[in-house]
């Protein structure tokens, strides 16, 4: 696609240089379009999991911290990827936990994965959880253009008894949409 | 067409294919974010298993009953009963228990009921539960803890004390309620 909207272009302008050294009077005109269309990316998230860490008490909360993490619904966070050309989709953590006090979680206590088979190729093995680390780790890429491709995304945090204190905590990933060179 | 005509357009078409930052589209990214939140709520957990001491008082004749009436106490294994405790902060468990239930008009003496921790377990040992106490229906702090703790095995042993011209024969029963808590320092 690249060349052939180069190829337009260049004899378009090929053909204005022939037009400005040609001899004689004319009147006339010339007129080109550049048919280029940009790379083009949309990442579209839906769901929610600001919630995941609210447990109850004498319920879910005894229940997760015994199995040692809580979990989102396997599509409790939705990305749907539309791009124009190759394509890869990473995450990473905007920041540490915020956690109450001076208490410190650990990061790798949040894990990911991609739990359906979207479009596209599983990268560093993200169809199991994986940690985050402030950079991104891709997650899914493709070599084609692709529209409306749903990758679902869960979500656990890992818990520990003696270590998780009561009180609120919070952190946040980016996911990021990158189309590119093939 | 000059040479310096051809030059011109043969750079044009060079710099259309090769240096225009029309020629070469740039990479395009979209970004979103999604929040991992929520309140951890105070817990805790006991789960209490073990052999138990619900036949502790089922004494046989010819052996087992006229031994423990002679000792004058009948006792039960040192883990009959484990508690197993898990908390997310500061916690203390704690035991009470309510009143005999005996053969007839007969009523034994709650204090005959007494109990211990036979372990090290995490945490401090309370009101010197490391030794046999008596009860009240009020609970008491056995064992408390400054943090949080998981899987934290208490081994308690039950004791009943016994008397030959008191214990009249029959079917007797009494109930401990153990109770673990989170709490504030």
């Amino acid at each position: 696609m690249r060349g052939i909207v180069g190829s337009i272009a260049g004899l378009a302008l090929l053909g204005s240089a022939f037009v400005v050294s040609s001899p004689g009077a004319q009147d006339s005109g010339s007129t080109f379009a550049r048919l280029r269309a940009p790379r083009l990316a949309q990442l579209t998230i839906s769901g929610d999991v600001s919630g995941l860490l609210s447990l109850a008490q004498d319920g879910s909360g005894e229940t997760a911290f015994e199995s040692g993490s809580v979990e989102s619904a396997s599509d409790a966070t939705l990305l749907t990827i539309d791009g124009n050309a190759a394509w890869d989709l990473s995450a990473k953590l905007a920041g540490i936990w915020t956690c109450p006090g001076s208490y410190d979680k650990a990061e790798n206590d949040l894990r990911i994965r991609i739990s359906n088979t979207p479009t596209g190729t599983i990268q560093n093995g993200a169809d199991s959880y994986i940690t985050l680390s402030t950079t991104d780790t891709e997650i899914l890429n493709h070599t084609g253009a692709v529209s409306g491709n749903e990758a679902e995304i869960q979500t656990q945090v890992l818990l520990d008894w003696t270590q998780d204190i009561p009180g609120s905590y919070s952190i946040t990933v980016t996911y990021t949409l990158v189309v590119h060179v093939p | 067409m000059s040479t310096k005509s051809k030059l011109a357009v043969f750079a044009a078409i060079i710099i259309l294919f090769v240096g225009s930052p029309i020629a070469r589209a740039a990479d395009e990214q979209d970004t979103a974010t999604s929040e991992v939140a929520g309140t951890i709520p105070e817990l805790c957990q006991l789960v209490v298993s073990g052999v138990g001491t619900a036949t502790l008082l089922t004494l046989a004749q010819d052996g087992s009953g006229e031994s423990a009436y002679d000792a004058g106490f009948v006792e039960s294994a040192a883990n009959a009963i484990i508690l197993t405790v898990d908390a997310n902060k500061n916690w203390q468990l704690g035991a009470k228990r309510n009143s005999w239930t005996c053969p007839g008009s007969y009523d034994k003496d709650e204090d005959d009921l007494t109990i211990q921790i036979t372990n090290t377990p995490t945490g401090t040992i309370q009101n010197s539960f490391d030794s046999y106490q008596t009860l009240t229906t009020s609970n008491v702090v056995m064992i408390s803890h400054t943090a949080g703790v998981s899987n934290n095995a208490v081994d308690m042993q039950v004791k009943v004390l016994l008397d030959w011209t008191t214990d009249i024969p029959g079917a007797y029963s009494i109930t401990i309620t153990w109770t673990m808590e989170t709490v504030t320092p």
